[in-house]
């Protein structure tokens, strides 16, 4: 790119900077220099860490490859009132789940995998097809292990012949995500509650 | 949270250019020459004494509704104080310049410095318009060197109270891309080396201000908006630019170097990031340094 000295001072600031300095006659590397510049792109988006319910801060930074973005760093957002830019060591591993060493992560899990009962490899299924084998297992598992009613106890620890609605399932738990909104949280209760599931938990204190 | 400022002193000054010249001998007499004019600003504000008072209500309250807390236009400069700087400027110019200046004398007796035309002189420098310096400045070029002098004459001035008042400001109000205390322009910007916190730092008042990373403080349209370029392998020093508003700001990372930044030299030696960023057809923050707010 030819740029004059007053392009150059043009593009400077008020005060004495690098386009008044060659305007004084300073002959200045960068200007001087004939070699286009070699240019990089790059982008940092804010984000929060994905491993425990503390939810820090995060920046991950991104180069531009042709088309498309590649993560090449993740560190802590400082700008974050809950971390002010520091993140713990697993935290600060977090672009692992992505890339080691700059390349993909070969374990990490992109797609539904499915292993059959007594299989000891895992075959790639579609989401269609893993929601509804999903679906399934819940209603099988719900209807064989279902208790409708539970017996009365008495005073003395003994059944007393009474019955009382129960209509609920105790072979299915749910695990939340600390990541999980507020309200994706409820949501996700609501949920197991109506499928009578009672082994309801979360991993906020992990 | 504050964010005090700390002026290099004539001792900081001294050990910076020589830490810079020593990095980079390539700039070295440039920044030589710069580090003569900080020289002389920093020997003139350590003159000023500064009585400005203002109380923590209408502190937040200006901050709040995005108002920088002085109105640079009403500030009051000792004259004799301002002309003297501005001579010393210009003789470090003439004396350490490859070409010289042919104009001290035309500055010494400008009529635009004399008492009863200085506000106005001061306030078409501040809001960038064209000053009206005679006859025998034949050039643009000429002419724009003159305004960079008279400019960096009033640094000073400007400096000495907005390190009164920044200690009372709280940076969450703020966040913007002109700074809180004068509404100048940003010479550039630093990632803390504590924290990586994002720091703008003015061109007239040299006042360091919090930004938030990747967010464009320019202009409101900017989810996502913001992105950077550096030029082959180097990340610490880059271009900060928004796709939506087209401005962009040089900002040098001192995490991990285990020193601070001076950014008047920093801006220097970056000449390459301001000729990457014109290529890309980007505007740089406040050309002209003209003030806001």
């Amino acid at each position: 790119m030819d740029l004059t000295r007053k392009d150059f001072l043009k593009m400077s600031g008020a005060g004495l900077g690098a386009g008044a300095l060659v305007s004084l006659g300073f002959k200045l590397p960068a200007v001087a220099a004939t070699e286009p510049l070699r240019v990089a792109k790059a982008k940092e988006v804010t984000g929060v860490c994905s491993f425990c319910a503390v939810g820090c801060g995060t920046l991950v930074s991104s180069h531009e490859e042709g088309d498309h973005l590649k993560v090449v760093n993740v560190e802590g957002n400082p700008d974050c009132a809950i971390n002010f830019g520091t993140l713990c060591s697993k935290g600060a591993a977090t672009i692992q789940k992505s890339y080691i060493d700059g390349e993909l992560n070969p374990d990490r899990v992109t797609k539904p995998m499915y292993r059959a009962a007594n299989s000891s490899s895992w075959e790639e299924i579609s989401w269609d097809e893993a929601i509804k084998k999903i679906a399934q297992k819940v209603k099988e598992t719900r209807d064989a292990a279902w208790i409708k009613e539970d017996d009365v106890i008495g005073p003395d620890g003994k059944p007393t012949g009474q019955k009382v609605l129960a209509n609920r399932t105790e072979a299915i738990g749910s695990l939340g995500s600390a990541e999980l909104s507020n309200e994706g949280a409820y949501l996700l209760q609501k949920v197991m509650r109506s499928l009578g599931v009672v082994y309801i938990e979360h991993h906020a204190r992990l | 949270m504050i964010i005090k400022t700390e002026d290099p002193g004539l001792k900081g000054v001294q050990k910076a250019i020589k830490q810079y010249t020593r990095e980079y001998p390539d700039y070295a007499d440039a920044l030589r020459l710069y580090g003569q004019v900080m020289r002389a600003q920093q020997r003139t504000l350590r003159e000023l004494k500064s009585e400005l008072e203002m109380e923590q209500g209408e502190i937040d309250l200006k901050l709040a509704e995005g108002v920088p807390l002085l109105n640079p236009l009403e500030l009051d400069i000792d004259l004799l104080k301002y002309r003297r700087l501005t001579g010393e400027i210009c003789a470090v110019i003439a004396e350490h310049g490859p070409e010289g200046f042919a104009h001290c004398d035309e500055i010494a007796s400008w009529e635009g410095l004399d008492e009863g035309d200085f506000a106005r002189t001061r306030n078409d420098l501040l809001t960038g318009k064209r000053l009206s310096l005679g006859e025998k400045w034949s050039t643009d070029e000429e002419r724009e060197i003159g305004r960079i002098i008279l400019w960096e004459a009033l640094a000073p001035f400007y400096r000495r109270c907005a390190s009164i008042l920044e200690s009372k400001m709280e940076q969450a109000f703020w966040l913007r891309g002109f700074c809180p205390i004068c509404g100048g322009a940003p010479l550039m910007g630093v990632f803390r080396s504590e924290d990586g916190l994002w720091l703008l730092e003015c061109t007239l008042c040299h006042t360091l201000w919090n930004v938030q990373r990747a967010r464009c403080p320019f202009c409101d349209e900017s989810e996502g908006s913001l992105k950077y370029l550096f030029i082959g392998d180097n990340e610490t020093r880059r271009v900060q630019y928004c796709e939506h508003c087209g401005i962009y700001v040089k900002t040098v990372d001192m995490r991990d170097t285990g020193r601070e930044a001076s950014l008047p030299l920093e801006n220097i030696i970056t000449a390459d990031l301001d000729m990457a960023a014109a290529q890309e057809g980007l505007k740089p923050a406040g050309p002209g340094g003209a003030i806001r707010g």
